[in-house]
C-alpha cells in the first residue's frame, strides 16, 4: 500500500503515476485476460511442481486474490524487466493495459469459473511385454487404473492387469485381475483358450470358457465374442498392426467400452474403426506416438503405485 | 437510437490533480475522443447507412418500399432495425460472416482426400455449411451466443443427415437442431462433424494447430501472432519436442497450448474412413491424447472438450472476442478501441450474450456510419439478386448460386476460397468487372424466359407485360435502380431518363436487347457491388 501511495503521488510529489487509470480497466477486462494469455500456463494453483516449468510454488495467478497479490510483481517482470513470460511476445498494447491495471490498484473481483474435477490420470496405462532372452514371447500385460463403479470419488480406482497373447495372425484376450487401492483382490476373469480379438477370419461364434472370480466366489461360464461385446458395451475397435520392431506392443481397453492394440514403435502402420466388429473399415495412417512409448525396456511385473506416479511425471 | 442511450459510452477516465494543501485526489474526466465513436443518432435519412445496415444484417439490399418508408420517415430506424434483426435472414447472414473464421463453405470440394466420395454440389454445400449452421441455428432459436461453444445440439438438414445418419424431425429442407443419437461432444460448434476435418490432425504437432484455431477463433488469442523468433534450421523433430519442454521461449506458449491441444484429438481424421466416421468423436482418442499431455485450460484442470466449451463461455476473453469479431465483420476498415471493446463486452455479457443487441449497437455507431464504401460480400450480392426475383433453384437461376459456392467466382468477387485465399480483397478490381459481365449474361437468360411469359409469371420484368407502355417501362427501371443500387430515385431522375432513352432506342429492334442492355448498364455500375 505504501508503494502504491508513493506511486500515485502527482504534480508536486516526487513521482507521478506513469499511467492514466480508468474504471474500464479491471481484473475482468484486462487482468485475467493478460494473465491467462501469458502466465497461468505455469502460474496456476492446480499445477504441481512437475508441471510449472520452474514457476515457484505458491506464486499463482489464476484467481483474483492471487493476481492482486502479485500484481506489482507481475508488472515488474512482464513490463518493467520484460523477462516474463520467458519467451516474450507480449504486445505493446497488452503491456500498456496491464500496467494500467496493476498500477491503478489491480481492481476487480473474483470471477465465475467452471469447476472441473480433474480425472484421475493414473487411469492411464502401463504396458509391458514379456521378454525372454531378448525375444518377445507374444504375451502382453497391460496395467492401468479403472473406475470403480461403486466408488464415491474419482480417486477411488481399481488397478487392473490385463493379459493378452499375440500370435502370428491373431490376438487373444486371456483375462484380467483387479485390485483395490489397498492391494486387496477384487475380481478376476480368465478365458480359455482366450477371447479372439483380432484374426484373419473373425470367429464370432466361437465359445470360450470364462472363469470368473468376484468377491471370493468363483464360477465358470461359456462366453463368445459377441457376448463380451454386449457385456462390455463395445462399439469401436482400434487395431494397429505391429511395426518391424515388435517389442513393447501396446494394447488397451478403456473403461470396458473400447478395445484396441497398438505397436510400441513410433510408427503405427494401420488402424481400424467401426461401431461393431462386422462394421470395421480399414485405414492406413502414419502415427508418431508419444515419447514414452519408445522404450524397449520391459516394465517390472510388480507394479508399485509410487513408481507409476513417478513415471507419469517424467513423461 | 437516442443520445441518452449512447451516453453510457462516454468513457470515464482518471487523472491526478493536487488540491491546495497538496493531497492527491483522483479526478474523473471524460474522453471525448472515444465518445465520438458512439455519441450519435440515426435521424438523417442516410440511404447509404440504410442500405449498408440492411446488407450487413439481412444479406440483401432494402426493398424499394423500404427505401420509400425510410425517405419519408427516418424515425423508423429503431423499429426497422429490430425487424431486420428478427428476420431469419439475419441468422443466415451472420453465419456467413463466420465462414471468415471457419473457412469450410467451399473447402471440401477442393480437398483431395474427399474426392473419392464423389460428393455432388448439394452434398458439398451441406457439409461446408454445417459449422456455420451452428451459428445460424443458435441465432434462430434466440439462444445465448455462448451456446456456440457449449451447446448440446447438432445441426443437420436432409442432405447432411443422409451422409451422417442423422434422424430429422419432420420434413422440409431447412437446417434444424437434432438430438445426437451417438457419442457427441457437448461443446457447441466444437462438436461439429465437419470443423475438425477442416482443421485436420497434424500427426507431428499433436493437435496444437487445432488448439490455436480454438484460441484464435473464440478468444482472439493467436499464439502464432506472438513476436517470438526461433531458429529451426538443422534441428530435428525430437530436438523441437524436447525444447518445448525445457526452453523458456518455447514453454511460454506450450505450457498453455499443449494442454489445450490434448483434448482436441477426439475427432478422428483418417484418410480411409467413411465421412461419418471422420466426424465421429472417439473417447478412445480423447484419452490417448490425454495420456500424451494432461489437459488443462490455461493452468486450470480440464478433462474434455465439453469442459473446454464451458471454460471459454465463462472467459471474459470470449465476450471481448465476440465483440471484436462482430465489429470486424461489419466495420472492417476501422479497428475498435479496446476500451470500447471492454464496454461492449460488458453489455454483451449483461444481455445474456444477445448477439442481436450487440449488432444493433454496432450498426448504430458513428464509426459504422462514417466508414467508407465497401465491396459487397458474395452472399450479399446473391441475396440482392434473389430479392430482385431471381430463383436460384430454377434452371435459369441456378448458375448464379456460383456467386457464393464457386471458389473461383468468390475470389473474383474479392472474397475467399477457404483454402488458398483466406483474406478478402476490399477493393473494386477488374475481377468484379468480369464477374458483373457474367452476371449480366445470366440475367439475360432470365429476361429471355420472362418475355415468353405473361406478366404475372415473370421473374425480373414484373412491372411490364406484353407490349409495354412507357409508364411501365419507367416503373421497371426505377424498381431495378432502387433494388440494385439502393438509390431512392423517381422516374424523373436523370439516371432513369438516360436508361429509358437507351431502352426506347433499342426496343424498336429487339425488346430483349433493350431490357438486357439497360439491366447490364445497372449491373456494370460499381454501385452494384459497393455499400
Amino acid at each position: 500500500m505504501m508503494v502504491l501511495l508513493w506511486l500515485i503521488s502527482c504534480d508536486d510529489g516526487p513521482t507521478k503515476l506513469p499511467v492514466e487509470c480508468s474504471e474500464a480497466i479491471t481484473y475482468e477486462t484486462v487482468g485475467q485476460p493478460f494473465l491467462r494469455n501469458y502466465c497461468t500456463g505455469c502460474h496456476a494453483s492446480s499445477l504441481p511442481v512437475g508441471k510449472r516449468y520452474g514457476a515457484p510454488l505458491g506464486v499463482d495467478l489464476d484467481t483474483f486474490s492471487g493476481a492482486k497479490q502479485y500484481a506489482l510483481r507481475s508488472y515488474a517482470r512482464a513490463v518493467h524487466l520484460q523477462d516474463m513470460p520467458a519467451g516474450g511476445g507480449v504486445s505493446e498494447m497488452d503491456r500498456q493495459r496491464f500496467t494500467q491495471w496493476a498500477l491503478c490498484g489491480a481492481v476487480g473481483a473474483e470471477l465465475d469459473t467452471p469447476t472441473v474435477v480433474p480425472l484421475n490420470r493414473a487411469n492411464s496405462f502401463v504396458v509391458y511385454s514379456s521378454v525372454v532372452d531378448g525375444d518377445f514371447d507374444g504375451e502382453i500385460i497391460l496395467q492401468r487404473f479403472v473406475d470403480d463403479d461403486s466408488a464415491s470419488s474419482p480417486e477411488e480406482s481399481l488397478l487392473r492387469e490385463e493379459r493378452y497373447k499375440v500370435e502370428e495372425d491373431s490376438m487373444l484376450f486371456l483375462g484380467y485381475q483387479e485390485w483395490d487401492m489397498e492391494g486387496e483382490a477384487v475380481s478376476s476373469v480368465s478365458w480359455d483358450p482366450g477371447l479372439i480379438l483380432i484374426a484373419a477370419n473373425f470367429p464370432t461364434d466361437q465359445l470360450v470358457e470364462a472363469t470368473i472370480e468376484m468377491d471370493g466366489v468363483e464360477w465358470t461360464e461359456e462366453q463368445n465374442w459377441m457376448g463380451i461385446q454386449e457385456l462390455q458395451g463395445l462399439w469401436e475397435i482400434d487395431i494397429h498392426e505391429r511395426d518391424l520392431e515388435p517389442l513393447n506392443t501396446h494394447l488397451w481397453n478403456l473403461e470396458g467400452e473400447e478395445w484396441g492394440w497398438r505397436t510400441s514403435s513410433t510408427v503405427v502402420l494401420s488402424s481400424a474403426y467401426g461401431k461393431t466388429v462386422s462394421d470395421l473399415s480399414w485405414e492406413s495412417q502414419q502415427f508418431v506416438g508419444p515419447n514414452f512409448l519408445n522404450t524397449t525396456e520391459p516394465f517390472p511385473l510388480n507394479v508399485n503405485l509410487e513408481w507409476i506416479d513417478l513415471w507419469m511425471e517424467e513423461r | 437510437m437516442t443520445p441518452a442511450l449512447f451516453s453510457i459510452f462516454l468513457w470515464p477516465s482518471f487523472s491526478c490533480q493536487s488540491d491546495t494543501d497538496g493531497r492527491v485526489q483522483i479526478v474523473r474526466s471524460t474522453s471525448t475522443e472515444v465518445a465520438e465513436v458512439w455519441d450519435t443518432t440515426i435521424e438523417d435519412p442516410d440511404t447509404i447507412w440504410f442500405a449498408r445496415a440492411s446488407l450487413d444484417i439481412r444479406g440483401h439490399r432494402p426493398s424499394p418500399s423500404e427505401l420509400a418508408d425510410w425517405a419519408t420517415d427516418p424515425s423508423i430506424a429503431d423499429t426497422i432495425l429490430d425487424s431486420w434483426l428478427n428476420d431469419p435472414a439475419f441468422a443466415h447472414q451472420f453465419a456467413w460472416y463466420w465462414n471468415d473464421v471457419f473457412h469450410t463453405a467451399v473447402w471440401i470440394g477442393q480437398a483431395d482426400k474427399f474426392q473419392r466420395f464423389l460428393l455432388n454440389s448439394e452434398e458439398q454445400q451441406a457439409i461446408g455449411w454445417e459449422p456455420m449452421a451452428f451459428i445460424e441455428q443458435t441465432l434462430l432459436e434466440y439462444q445465448p451466443f455462448t451456446d456456440v461453444v457449449q451447446g448440446s445440439q447438432l445441426p443437420s438438414n436432409p442432405v447432411f443427415a443422409q451422409i451422417f445418419g442423422d434422424t430429422l424431425d419432420g420434413e422440409g429442407d431447412e437446417w434444424q437442431w437434432i438430438t445426437p443419437t451417438r457419442d457427441h461432444v457437448t461443446a457447441g460448434v466444437m462438436g461439429s462433424r465437419v470443423l475438425w476435418m477442416r482443421q485436420y490432425v497434424d500427426f507431428l504437432n499433436h493437435n496444437r494447430a487445432r488448439a490455436n484455431f480454438v484460441t484464435s477463433s473464440f478468444l482472439c488469442m493467436d499464439y502464432l501472432e506472438r513476436d517470438v523468433t526461433f531458429d529451426f534450421s538443422e534441428i530435428s523433430l525430437d530436438v523441437i519436442e524436447s525444447a518445448i519442454l525445457t526452453q523458456p521461449e518455447c514453454v511460454a506458449c506450450h505450457s498453455s497450448l499443449d494442454p489445450l491441444a490434448s483434448v482436441l484429438g477426439t475427432f478422428q481424421d483418417g484418410v480411409n474412413l467413411h465421412l461419418d466416421q471422420m466426424g465421429m468423436p472417439s473417447s478412445f482418442k480423447e484419452r490417448w491424447y490425454a495420456g500424451w499431455k494432461e489437459p488443462g485450460y490455461f493452468g486450470l484442470p480440464m478433462n474434455t472438450m465439453s469442459d473446454l466449451g464451458a471454460y471459454i463461455a465463462a472467459d471474459s476473453r470470449f465476450a471481448q472476442c465476440m465483440v471484436t469479431r462482430t465489429w470486424e465483420f461489419m466495420v472492417p476498415d476501422a479497428s475498435l478501441d479496446d476500451l470500447d471493446v471492454f464496454t461492449l463486452a460488458s453489455q454483451f455479457t449483461d444481455s445474456d450474450y444477445d448477439m442481436r443487441d450487440l449488432v444493433k449497437r454496432v450498426v448504430t455507431s458513428a464509426a459504422y456510419q462514417r466508414q467508407s464504401e465497401r465491396i459487397l460480400r458474395p452472399e450479399q450480392l446473391l441475396g440482392t439478386l434473389e430479392r430482385l426475383g431471381v430463383d436460384i433453384t430454377t434452371a435459369e437461376g441456378a448458375e448464379l448460386s456460383n456467386i457464393v459456392w464457386s471458389p473461383e467466382r468468390r475470389v473474383m468477387f474479392g472474397s475467399t476460397d477457404d483454402v488458398g485465399v483466406l483474406l478478402s480483397n476490399t477493393s473494386f478490381t477488374v475481377g468484379h468487372h468480369v464477374q458483373l459481365e457474367w452476371i449480366s449474361s445470366q440475367l439475360t437468360e432470365i429476361l429471355r424466359a420472362d418475355l415468353t411469359q405473361p406478366q404475372e409469371g415473370r421473374v425480373l420484368l414484373t412491372k411490364v407485360g406484353n407490349a409495354p407502355q412507357d409508364d411501365n417501362v419507367l416503373a421497371q427501371l426505377v424498381h431495378w435502380k432502387q433494388s440494385l443500387h439502393s438509390e431512392y430515385v423517381s422516374e424523373s431522375d436523370e439516371s432513369i431518363q438516360t436508361l429509358f432513352a437507351v431502352w426506347s432506342q433499342l426496343a424498336t429492334e429487339s425488346e430483349l436487347q433493350a431490357w438486357a442492355t439497360v439491366l447490364a448498364i445497372l449491373v456494370h455500375d460499381p454501385k452494384m457491388v459497393l455499400r
